[in-house]
């Protein structure tokens, strides 16, 4: 009976002993998530261009949406992300590799073309506008056509071209340190269109003019010193438009996310298509 | 010419060249030599045109894609003929001549830099306002005939001004004297 008893008591005891490191932990919990709700909210208006196709007889529109910079990642692709997730998944961006290096995120933030992915959010509480790419046809939302702009990227034959060589994969193709150099600053754009629209020439008269990034990777391959369709190459820029529409405005070299100088290689680019300048020869024979 | 014409019908397979008796398809390619540059063919036309008369069904030309594509490829014709390499040169080399003369013919006013300052200050105007109207009077905007009349009207302007600088250099004080005479305005004589 009296081992009974002492089980009983020993099993009450257990089991109060057990409420109370629950209520415990969970009033440790409650403090916790308290403490997180005392951080205050960190609101900040987003003001997004809207315009959709499905409805064309409506005009476009800046919608606003508040984000909580607390919970919310430090670019702004993250706060558009949040936007699209929580608030209104109707929102359309392009977006992929979240870094800098596709260039899809390609949009007018606060004024300036650039990469939302790359841009930090301001910490002050003002409005921040985002439009999509500046003077383009608009698919939807902060999505821009950039159609013109592939096609004449595509006009500028942007792949190595030889004379009667061995056919590609056959050898080895060589080029001097020096020569490679020449490629630094030009190969590593990645065609997000910042320049091209931030440019008022390809504003009044993109369909004839190429625009700061076709121009720099056109020159790209014309000083390649692998590349021995140089003159082809500077012929089809001769006629006013395609390269000498460019006034030296300089805001390409302003807005590149990516930090490159489009109206250096524009400027390099009329002297080589003008003559008076020549491509240096190459230092070391591409095929050996 | 003949076999690319019985290509094209053989290959698009127009629905209604497949209800037609295949002899006659066949026998009246010759006919369609006649027609050669025809690209609109509906369906209806395509049965009342009389035999003589059959237009080919020319490949099918717009895509579902076009009215979207439309508006935003490059036409390489747009781009302009012509070689500008060598005004972009001249262009050039008349803007740094006029960091030489003008100052020159201000401080030895001659005849010979009178004419050099109106030629050349003309010409790099010239150059300048040409570049604003091409740019902000353009034919997708203005239409092709405001657009090109307002070319013409950039020429017409720089002949005024040519004629009227010559004018002060020949038949007045002359042009560096000209300009002297602007500090002298509200001095007394």
């Amino acid at each position: 009976m009296a081992a009974v008893a002492e089980s009983l008591i020993f099993r009450t005891c257990k089991l109060s002993l057990n409420q109370v490191r629950n209520v415990q932990s969970t009033a440790v919990q409650a403090a916790a998530a308290a403490a997180k709700k005392e951080k205050p909210e960190k609101l900040k208006t987003f003001a997004v261009y809207r315009w959709n196709p499905d409805k064309p007889e409506q005009k476009p529109t800046l919608q606003e949406y508040e984000v909580d910079l607390n919970s919310c990642g430090p670019m702004v692709l993250d706060a558009l992300i949040k936007i699209k997730n929580e608030i209104d998944p109707t929102l359309t961006f392009r977006r992929s590799c979240r870094e800098g290096i596709c260039g899809s995120c390609a949009m007018n933030i606060g004024g300036v073309n650039t990469l939302a992915c790359i841009t930090e959010i301001d910490q002050n509480p003002s409005k921040l506008k985002i439009y999509p790419l500046p003077h383009m046809y608009v698919i939807k939302d902060l999505v821009p056509d950039l159609n013109n702009f592939y096609e004449q990227y595509r006009s500028i034959q942007p792949y190595l071209q030889r004379e009667g060589d061995k056919p590609a994969g056959e050898v080895q193709l060589l080029q001097s340190v020096e020569d490679r150099q020449k490629l630094d600053g030009l190969y590593e754009c990645i065609l997000c269109a910042c320049c091209s629209t931030s440019c008022p020439s390809y504003w009044w008269n993109g369909n004839r003019y190429l625009g700061p990034a076709v121009l720099m990777q056109a020159y790209r391959w014309v000083i390649d010193s692998r590349d021995q369709k140089t003159q082809e190459r500077l012929e089809r820029l001769k006629d006013p438009f395609s390269v000498f529409r460019c006034h030296t405005i300089l805001n390409c070299t302003k807005t590149c996310p990516k930090g490159l100088n489009p109206a250096r290689a524009i400027a390099e680019m009329k002297k080589l298509v003008s003559g008076i300048q020549k491509r240096e020869e190459p230092k070391m024979a591409a095929s050996a | 010419m003949r076999l690319g014409c019985a290509k094209v019908l053989k290959s698009i397979q127009h629905p209604c060249s497949s209800q037609l008796p295949t002899s006659l398809t066949r026998g009246k390619t010759s006919s369609l030599l006649k027609y050669p540059a025809v690209s609109s063919v509906s369906c209806l036309n395509f049965h009342k045109i009389s035999n003589e008369k059959r237009i080919a069904p020319s490949e099918p030309k717009v895509k579902l894609t076009d009215a979207v594509r439309h508006f935003s490829i490059t036409q390489p014709k747009l781009s302009g003929h012509g070689d500008h390499s060598k005004l972009w040169v001249y262009e050039r080399y008349v803007s740094a001549a006029l960091l030489g003369i003008v100052p020159l013919g201000l401080m030895m006013p001659n005849i010979l830099f009178d004419l050099l300052i109106a030629v050349a200050s003309v010409m790099h105007m010239h150059w300048g306002i040409e570049a604003i109207v091409i740019d902000y009077i353009r034919p997708i905007i203005f239409g092709n005939l405001i657009s090109k009349l307002a070319v013409y009207f950039v020429y017409l302007l720089s002949i005024f001004t040519l004629v009227g600088l010559l004018n002060l250099t020949f038949n007045n004080c002359g042009l560096a004297n000209s300009i002297k005479l602007l500090w002298r305005i509200n001095k007394q004589e």
